[in-house]
């Protein structure tokens, strides 16, 4: 499958997680260090402003319509992935 | 005492402007609806005769619940047809719909209202929880059936409330802050002549519409002047900040409101390319008044907007709070002004200039209007104090309303104080401040108010959060930190043997997990110390500025500590 278009092969679990990863870096609101796959979600940074800064930013990026709600009862960045990984695989 | 009310400023404005103004409100990036003033006018009148209709009385108490959009400016101008008073009540940064169901019921009690006003979308939200609410409640749209010829003036005048603000309010303490039809008006004249506005300006905003900011800049200002509005829902604002600035561009916006972190936000964010297609070269007005304006986060915003044509005599610190709405402002055109200060000499009371090492820079926040008395006031010996000497603000002017609704007791403490020689009543606004070259400068607050990102936080409401958290946690502080890895700290005193298998790592955790996310903080320190060490008065009430000076100081001995600079002693 590795001819098919960008559109419909899902990008990977481990590449949502850098994305992730690199976009909350970006946000500058916490060390650097702190952002991993593993850190509690609530550690970094994110909050009322930010969660709403990511939800816009996974829209333009994937283009997945993402409410605040989508992170509730996920932990760390690395059940984001994954949970953005269903999302984003076709039905 | 004026017969001019909110209600003959609209009528006045649908007569001369009719729809070739209005407001519009964006969705989303692309998508707008657009409401002209006379029609505005036409469904308030519609609106209003069905609340008349159906027995609403003057003076009544209205919770309005609305998300934003064109539903809030009708609500809002329908019952002020009807000449009953608005309490906006946030419907947005609730978890849980049960929360906003609570809130609801909190204002209602508060402002012993008689309705709610809302809209399918949120009682669709609450779901059962709407059955909670204790209150006849009606959908706006359905309200649009009345007669518009058969409505009838309310017979007010402009000493009528129009609006009860509830500051984000402390827990088990609301205070509404009384908006009249004059105040409100008297604050559209303030800005009128203070930022050359008219019927010609477009305003563009995405304040929440609650507060005051929102609510006067977005609607009351612009139906008053017979301006363009141009709203932006706030979520949509923190998904895509660039928005916010496109919005500006397309429309040749010449006034918009911004926080110091929206600056941050939109420079941060914003790319090259989406830039490169702004002209922001209409903007004369940008108000910050929320937060202070921080030289290095302005600067960057500038540079990074360079090519877009604006400019910092564009960018308007204010000073304002609720209870008194603009207090001041810089000058459109005018150089924005950063001076540094000696940081020991602030903390001593007193502004001296200073250069380099051990200096602070500050912003100022220009002069009062000349409708409008600003003294600073030794809060002691509630003597003024001469310039250069940091004291509370005290200030008078006719945006100052009568006080707090039902509350004569914190009316009386805030409102109606006398400066010797001064006919004047004056508000006590709990802010510090100091006026050097005729140049005020706002220090820091009387009271212990924690302000993130424009945002009012009440240290009680943060600590009795904390004591929930776990039977261990006992008398705390909460405040504001600068210079912290954490925006915001708490200390907490523990009870090892309520602590159970909770270690103090588990149970700082635990606080600063549950407390970032009820709370909506970017970031929590937390500090446990063992029983009888915080700092408290003679009753027993736990002393905040004195807990921070000895965590500042290295001077408290925590047992364990997480998110505060190191200096902090650890025991172990």
């Amino acid at each position: 499958m590795s001819n098919s278009p960008d559109t419909t092969a899902p990008t990977s679990v481990a590449a949502l997680g850098d994305w992730l990863i690199e976009r909350i870096r970006f946000y500058d609101q916490v060390d650097a260090a702190a952002v991993t796959l593993d850190a509690p979600l609530s550690d970094l940074g994110l909050d009322s402003i930010y969660v709403l800064t990511l939800c816009g930013d996974i829209e333009d990026t994937y283009g997945t319509e993402i409410d605040p709600t989508f992170f509730e009862g996920r932990d760390s960045l690395g059940q984001v992935a994954v949970a953005l990984h269903e999302r984003l695989a076709p039905s | 005492m004026t017969s001019a009310t909110l209600i003959t400023a609209l009528r006045t404005t649908a007569a001369t402007v009719g729809d070739e103004k209005g407001v519009r409100f964006y969705a989303d990036p692309t998508t707008s609806i657009f409401r002209g003033w006379r029609e505005l006018d036409e469904r308030a009148r519609r609106i209003a005769q069905s609340l008349q209709a159906a027995g609403h009385q003057p003076g009544e108490r209205v919770i309005v619940a609305l998300a934003p959009g064109l539903q809030w400016p009708d609500a809002a101008y329908g019952a002020l047809y009807a000449g009953l008073v608005l309490v906006p009540a946030p419907v947005v940064g609730y978890g849980t719909t049960g929360a906003l169901a609570a809130r609801i019921n909190g204002l209602a009690a508060a402002s012993e209202a008689s309705l709610v006003l809302t809209e399918p979308a949120i009682l669709s939200a609450l779901g059962e929880d709407a059955d909670a609410i204790e209150l006849p409640v009606r959908v706006i749209d359905d309200l649009l059936t009345g007669d518009a010829d058969a409505w009838v003036e309310p017979g007010i005048d402009g000493d009528a409330p129009s609006f009860l603000l509830y500051t984000s309010g402390s827990t088990g303490d609301p205070k509404g802050v009384i908006g009249t039809h004059a105040t409100f008006l008297a604050t559209t004249e303030t800005c009128a002549e203070l930022f050359s506005l008219d019927s010609s300006s477009v305003l563009v905003g995405w304040a929440p519409l609650h507060h005051a900011m929102g609510l006067m800049i977005q609607v009351i200002l612009p139906a008053v002047l017979g301006a363009d509005s141009i709203m932006l829902a706030t979520d949509q604002f923190q998904r895509r900040p660039i928005v916010w600035l496109q919005l500006i561009s397309r429309h040749r916006a010449t006034m918009s409101v911004a926080g110091n972190f929206a600056f941050g936000l939109s420079a941060k964010l914003a790319t090259d390319a989406q830039i490169a297609e702004l002209d922001l070269s209409s903007l004369t007005t940008l108000l910050c008044g929320s937060e202070p304006v921080r030289a290095e986060t302005l600067d960057a915003f500038l540079t990074r907007f360079a090519s877009t044509g604006i400019t910092a005599e564009a960018v308007l610190p204010a000073f304002g709070m609720t209870e008194a709405m603009l207090i001041t402002s810089k000058r459109p055109g005018r150089p924005i002004r950063f001076t540094s200060f000696d940081a020991a000499e602030v903390a001593a009371g007193r502004l001296v200039g200073a250069e380099g090492e051990g200096s602070v820079a500050m912003v100022s926040n220009g002069q009062p209007a000349s409708n409008t008395s600003v003294v600073i006031v030794d809060p002691d010996t509630l003597e003024p104090v001469p310039d250069g000497t940091v004291g509370e603000v005290w200030v008078s002017s006719p945006m100052v309303g009568p006080g707090y609704f039902l509350r004569p007791d914190a009316t009386a403490e805030t409102f109606g104080h006398h400066l010797p020689g001064s006919e004047h009543e004056y508000l006590r606004t709990g802010d510090l401040a100091s006026v050097v070259d005729d140049e005020l400068y706002v220090t820091g607050r009387l009271k212990e108010v924690i302000i993130v990102r424009g945002r009012n936080l009440y240290p009680q409401d943060i600590e009795a959060a904390a004591a929930a958290v776990h039977p261990a946690v006992g008398i705390a502080a909460a405040f504001e930190l600068d210079g912290h890895p954490s925006a915001v700290g708490i200390v907490a005193e523990y009870d090892a043997e309520a602590l159970g298998d909770t270690t103090l790592p588990d149970l700082a955790e635990a606080l600063r997990a549950t407390l970032t996310q009820r709370v909506s903080l970017p970031s929590l320190a937390v500090a446990l110390v063992e029983p009888g060490l915080l700092p408290r008065t003679p009753t027993g009430k736990v002393r905040r500025r004195p807990t921070l000076a000895a965590i500042e100081a290295g001077a408290l001995t925590t047992s364990f500590s997480r998110g505060y600079r190191d200096t902090v002693a650890t025991a172990h």
